[in-house]
This record gives structure tokens, sequence and C-alpha cells, in this order.
């Protein structure tokens, strides 16, 4: 009982702070998840705090690569085509 | 020998066909590139090259070790795509030729998930009973745009290259390049919830890098 209770009690904005990443991947039990939602309703703070890990994560996703010298394509492709002309001559 | 022109086209491509975003179907590809077809080889090459780089990057010490490993991965992928089953997707199948390569060239860190205290960049926010006491400021509606600028994305992939080993690994791979949570348990052997844990601490110390960065900028 005592469990049930810690599990579905109000959260302090340290707790729910701590759940969000795993409220965003869905990955919170029934009553994890409602109680995060209750804070939201109640805390505009905490709000403005999940919508911005929701941005960061965001940004990540749309992160481009800084330079990525040419690739050594030349030697790849050479690997390549020896591969496939020593499979279809069928010696090594 | 494909021409320079068609190897520079599909680099300028790159961009629009990042990995997550691929059209061609695995299949496909996998049939193109059992047959010798040097064009879906090329393109293989073009698409997975920055994503593998960068992975690379989370496991091995330097920019020259992480090239060296994504030329091992693809000449793996040209000995081996006779053997893939398509059990898993192309993607991964790759990416865990990598990983193993990477983990046989000399890892950067020892491996451990620690999960003790670790700095969060939430220090002295909250109050003893857990209220917040520096609130987050509101962050500008053009966020994305201001936090994709060059000159910020090049901080951003520092901030993530100074982090412990596996939270680099984990969120290069899931917010990074899109990878699943599953994908990601089974290429870098963690359980789901330490997957979370490691997440998490990333997340959080990331977006307290772009609050700074935003802070920074309001200043200035
Ligand atoms: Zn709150």
């Amino acid at each position: 009982m005592k469990v049930l209770k810690w599990w579905s009690r109000e959260l302090a904005c340290r707790e729910a702070v701590a759940l969000f990443s795993d409220y965003i991947e869905g990955a919170l039990p029934p009553r994890r998840k409602a109680a995060v939602e209750r804070h939201l309703q109640a805390c505009a703070d905490c709000g403005r705090y999940l919508d911005q890990m929701r941005a960061t994560i965001r940004v990540l996703g749309h992160l481009e690569p800084d330079d990525v010298p040419a690739p050594a394509m030349d030697e790849l492709l050479e690997v390549f085509r020896r591969f496939h002309a020593e499979e279809e001559g069928g010696s090594g | 020998m494909l021409p320079s022109a068609v190897t520079a086209t599909l680099r300028a491509l790159q961009p629009v066909c990042r990995v997550r975003s691929q059209t061609v179907s695995d299949s496909e590809l996998v049939e193109r590139l059992r047959a010798g077809d040097e064009h879906a080889f090329a393109e293989l090459v073009s698409t997975y090259q920055q994503p593998l780089v960068r992975l690379a990057l989370t496991f091995v010490p330097s920019r020259a070790v992480a090239e060296e490993v994504v030329q091992e991965t693809f000449i793996g992928v040209i000995r081996g795509i006779g053997r893939f089953e398509g059990r898993s997707s192309l993607k991964t199948w790759i990416y865990r030729i990598l990983v193993n390569r990477a983990r046989t060239t000399g890892a950067r860190e020892p491996r451990h998930v620690s999960l003790g205290e670790d700095r969060d960049g939430l220090a002295g926010r909250f109050s003893a009973d857990g209220a917040w006491t520096d609130p987050p400021s509101a962050w500008p509606d053009d966020v994305d745009d201001r936090l994709s600028a060059p000159q910020v994305a090049r901080r951003v992939i520092v901030a993530i290259d100074d982090l412990p080993g596996l939270q680099r690994q984990v969120v290069t791979l899931r917010d990074v390049e899109g990878l699943s949570s599953a994908e990601v348990c089974e290429l870098l052997e963690i359980s789901e919830g330490n997957q979370r844990v490691l997440l998490h601490r990333a997340r959080t110390k990331l977006r307290a890098m772009f609050e700074d960065e935003l802070a920074v900028e309001r200043r200035s």
C-alpha cells in the first residue's frame, strides 16, 4: 500500500523533471504517467521545461554533421569491384 | 569506374537522403549490392558515411581512427552482404558491424553504466522540498532555428562529445540518428532501463547547454 501511495502521490517539480525523458519515451507506468500529467496541469514552469526538452530532442534530430572529408570512395569502389570480379571469376 | 560527377552529385544530395528518410527499400538495395551494382554501393557509402563517422567517434579517440573504422565497416559490408538475412534493418546491420569494429579498435574509456550521482546542470535550482527556485525562462519562438545555426551546432557536437561514453552513444543513436530504443539496446548491449537512464541524463545536460546558449545570446 505504501508503494502504491508513493507511486501515485503528487510530484515535486524536481521529481517531475526527472521523469520527463521517460514520459516523452512513453515508458512510464500508468500511475506515474498520470502523476506527471497532473503536475503539468498545475505547473507552468515544468510545462516550459518539458517543451524545452522536446525542443532539445528536435534540434538534435536535425543536427547536420560537420564536414566530413570526401569519403575514400575510390578506394572502396575498387574493393567492391575486385570482390565482385573475384566472385564472378570463381577464384580468389 | 563511376564518373566523379556522379560521386559529386551523390555527395550534394546527402543532406536530403539522410539515413532515416531513406526511400530505397532495404531489399532492393541489398539485391543491387549483391549483383555488384557500383552505383548502389556508392549511394550506400554516401548515405552512411557521415552517420557512421559520427557513431565511430563516440567509441574511438580520434577522427583518423574513426574514418579507418568506417572504411573497415564498408569493407565488411562488401564481404558480408551475401550473408545478410534481413532479420534486422540494413541500417542496424551496418551499425552493428561498425560497433564491433570500433570496440576491437581501442575504446576511449572503460565501458560501464554508472547509475550514481551525475551532474545534470540543475544543481541549485530547486528548494529543499523540490520546487523550482530558479525556474526555466521561456525560450524564443524561433528556438529551433537559433539552435540549429552552424556555430551553435558545432558547440552541440562538442557538448555531445564531452558526455560520458554510453550517454554519448545512446543520445547519438537515439536523438541524432533516430534509431529506436530496441535497436540501441541491441547495438550497445544494454537493458531498456539503463538506456532510458542514460538518455535522460544526456538530454538533461544538452537542454541545460541549450539554455546557456540562449542566455548568452540574450545578453549579447
Ligand atoms: Zn513543477
